[in-house]
């Protein structure tokens, strides 16, 4: 019986102390193996900077190794950076509040890094923004669409727009011409159903919010860019004729079957884009970004694309976007390095336009782009480059909610709108919802600056 | 030391290093979860101190009212068409001899796949362009092949319902035969020898005898109706229009995607609350009806 009792007592004992040493080992490098410490100490010579980005396959993996990685460390040879991707958005946001995560953070656009911000988990960066000149470097309104409470919280990574493609072979098949206003639109659309055909192709069942590429697209092009800037800047009311009745027309034509059959939330991204592709539909509304990936996957779809066709008293609008946004993290330990990254990033310009080139990169939104370097590239994506510079340049400007809208109203219209188009939300409390969210936006001094 | 103290000592040592895990991530978390339902958090800075605030807000949200409700048509769905399937088909197979395991094994294959492959294949399933629209058109069934299963909000819910139940039930079969087995068979021979019809033996040995088990499915399947999250989110994240939104779905969007997580704590105490009432409830009832699992 004795000898039970001290084996017992030992075997309580080995276990006390193993998960005394466990939980030691993770925060007390030397009790680690001598490899690993070996490893250490050779890398302590070299700074570190970790640099966060979205999942991706294999060979977008190998494209960026490309393009970002490998020019990265040969202009940091001194420098050990890695290229972290998160599997999820939460893992990344989880790390930064627990005071860790990468210092440089690749996020969805300007509406995702005012919630970092508010959080005061990214880094202002005016200081740097002086340093390096960056806001000569932007075009204005992607430069200014980054600042919250009057403070720079990142740079924008991408610039982007809200067009309508046309499946060609579809078009010439039933001698179908684009349209060239709102109201020959509707005419085609009609047609196009009379053919049983889908007029276009839309579908969110796999990520809801996708529905702010529609509201986005209506409330600018058929609303009118002047009636959301007013309405944001405290002007104007998103409850105004002009964006209500936009957004009605977006919610008829819904209804009417011409945006994604009246089935558009059994319907994922992936099937809209196959859809049309195939010549199921005939048209889509999308961002630029889809371009890459029509000619990637559908190599033999033969497209085209424009802006929405214009309401007579707007005139044609595209509505931009910054897709993404860089932001240094307030946990870095080493925000000049990462700055001096982000600076890097946007100048190497010959690098930059190789990735739009051979990769299908999106631009970054400088002043320095130029289309000429472009020449010889994808005549498609080419064309739609040119249609985002003249649409700049003519102030054709309109407004994508990930950039331009308040965070919790941009939240609030994406988890909505399928209820507007199943008629269970009217279009006046919808959008009296929305109003209070700008409201509320303006009072705290949290509003985006819209060009 | 004396013996009485060795006696007494020795087992707290063994429970010790448990207990310690179970303070560190169990009673540690739920305890903060508790604490930050009284603040105003988006997750990541610092979080205000606002009182009972986010509850006052949740007795108002019309979508908090939505999600009980929906969760609680799950309830009924998981508390009647999974536990009356799983224990009439384990009546049935309990009766086989030889193929016994194959069907065994053919019933519980669902629950072995995980819910996020499950849910994706059901959704492609579901599709009215290229799912079983499609065959139900082909067989001449023309209304049903119009169906729009995770599209229209009348019926999406059911729709993913369905499916957790086509991943559930064979699971829930597996416990009512395992339990069905260890009955006494003895109890079979004694009611045959009295005259009692196959009814007869169902009724007043295979039920009394696998009481405790159908308690311990009841309870299980109660508090899990109310905790699910896989399939809904998967094939529907709450839509369309609200129509699937649970309890779990809508913490989970107040916490990563809204950035509210003091609320999302908030949602997640009375989550619990709905869950530990329930269970009392259950537990009564059962007790009541003589099928308490203890």
């Amino acid at each position: 019986m004795k000898m039970k009792r001290i084996l017992a007592l030992c075997l309580a004992g080995v276990m006390v102390f193993s998960m005394a040493a466990c939980g030691n080992s993770g925060g007390d490098s030397s009790s680690a193996s001598g490899k690993d410490t070996s490893k250490e100490s050779g890398s302590k010579d070299r700074e570190k900077l970790i640099i966060s980005c979205y999942l991706a396959d294999d060979s977008q993996v190998a494209v960026r190794e490309k393009y970002i990685d490998e020019p990265l460390k040969a202009a940091f040879p001194d420098v050990d950076i890695e290229i972290k991707m998160y599997s999820d958005r939460q893992s990344l946001q989880v790390e930064v509040a627990g005071g860790g995560g990468p210092d440089i953070l690749d996020l969805d656009g300007p509406t995702d890094v005012a919630e970092f911000a508010k959080a005061e988990r990214v880094l202002d960066l005016g200081e740097f923004a002086e340093k390096y000149g960056w806001k000569d470097m932007f075009f204005d309104w992607a430069y200014n669409s980054c600042f919250y409470n009057d403070k720079l919280y990142s740079l924008p990574t991408s610039f982007e727009g809200m067009v309508l493609y046309y499946n060609m072979d579809v078009m010439k098949e039933n001698g179908w011409e684009k349209p060239t206003n709102q109201e020959e639109l509707v005419e085609l659309m009609k047609k196009i159903q009379e053919k049983e055909i889908i007029p276009i192709s839309f579908g969110n069942s796999n990520y809801q919010g996708a529905v702010d590429w529609l509201y986005s697209t209506f409330t600018s092009c058929y609303g009118g860019p002047e009636a959301v800037k007013a309405a944001m800047e405290g002007n104007g009311k998103f409850t105004d004729p002009a964006i209500k009745d936009s957004m009605q027309l977006m919610v008829d034509w819904w209804q009417e079957g011409w945006l994604g059959d009246k089935a558009s939330q059994s319907i994922t991204n992936e099937d809209m884009m196959a859809f049309f592709a195939e010549g199921r539909s005939a048209m889509m509304i999308n961002g630029t970004w889809a371009s890459n990936q029509l000619l990637a996957t559908y190599p033999d779809c033969n497209w085209d694309s424009e802006m929405m066709p214009q309401k007579e008293d707007i005139g044609e609008i595209l509505p931009f976007a910054t897709g993404g946004g860089y932001a240094i993290n307030a946990n870095s330990k080493n925000p000049e390095l990462a700055a001096e990254v982000l600076n890097y990033l946007f100048t190497s310009l010959d690098r930059h336009y190789q990735s739009i080139n051979e990769a299908g990169y999106q631009p970054y939104p400088l002043k320095a782009f130029d289309l000429a370097e472009l020449e010889g590239m994808d005549e498609k994506l080419l064309d739609q480059y040119k249609l985002l510079m003249s649409a700049q340049e003519n102030k054709q400007i309109g407004y994508c909610s990930w950039t331009f809208y308040p965070s919790e109203m941009r939240v609030y219209m994406n988890e909505n709108t399928d209820a507007l188009f199943l008629d269970s939300l009217t279009v006046d409390d919808y959008l009296t919802q929305a109003q209070a969210y700008i409201d509320t936006a303006i009072a705290d001094n949290t509003i985006p600056v819209l060009p | 030391m004396n013996s009485f103290k060795k006696r007494h000592i020795v087992p707290y040592l063994f429970i010790i290093p448990a207990f310690i895990i179970h303070v560190c991530i169990v009673t540690g978390p739920a305890l903060s979860t508790l604490v930050m339902s009284l603040f105003d958090w988006n997750g990541m800075g610092n979080a205000k101190f606002i009182g009972f605030k986010n509850f006052t807000e949740i007795f108002k949200d019309p979508l908090v009212k939505l999600s009980v409700v929906h969760n609680i048509q799950w309830l009924l769905i998981f508390i009647t068409i999974p536990l009356i399937l799983g224990f009439v088909v384990a009546i049935i197979v309990s009766r086989l001899r030889r193929s016994q395991m194959f069907f065994r094994t053919i019933y519980f294959i669902p629950y072995v796949i995980s819910a996020a492959v499950a849910g994706k294949i059901w959704t492609a399933y579901m599709n009215p362009y290229y799912g079983l629209n499609q065959v139900f058109a082909q067989l001449g069934f023309e209304n049903l092949s119009e169906v729009l299963w995770l599209g229209n909000p009348k019926i999406a819910l059911y729709a993913v319902a369905f499916v957790d139940n086509w991943h559930w039930w064979g699971f829930i079969m597996v416990l009512f035969l395992g339990a069905l087995q260890q009955v006494d068979t003895t109890l079979y021979e004694a009611a045959r020898v009295d005259g009692a019809t196959r009814f007869q033996e169902l009724i007043h040995v295979s039920i009394p005898g696998i009481k405790q088990t159908i308690a311990f499915v009841l309870i299980m399947t109660i508090m899990w109706s109310f905790l699910t999250f896989d399939y809904v989110y998967i094939m529907t994240n709450g839509g369309p229009a609200n129509a699937t939104e649970i309890m779990s779905t809508y913490i989970y969007k107040n916490a990563f995607v809204k950035y509210r997580a003091g609320y999302a704590n908030a949602l997640c105490v009375i989550q619990s609350g709905i869950c530990v009432l329930l269970y009392f409830l259950q537990k009564y009832i059962s007790k009541k009806g003589g099928m308490d699992d203890e």
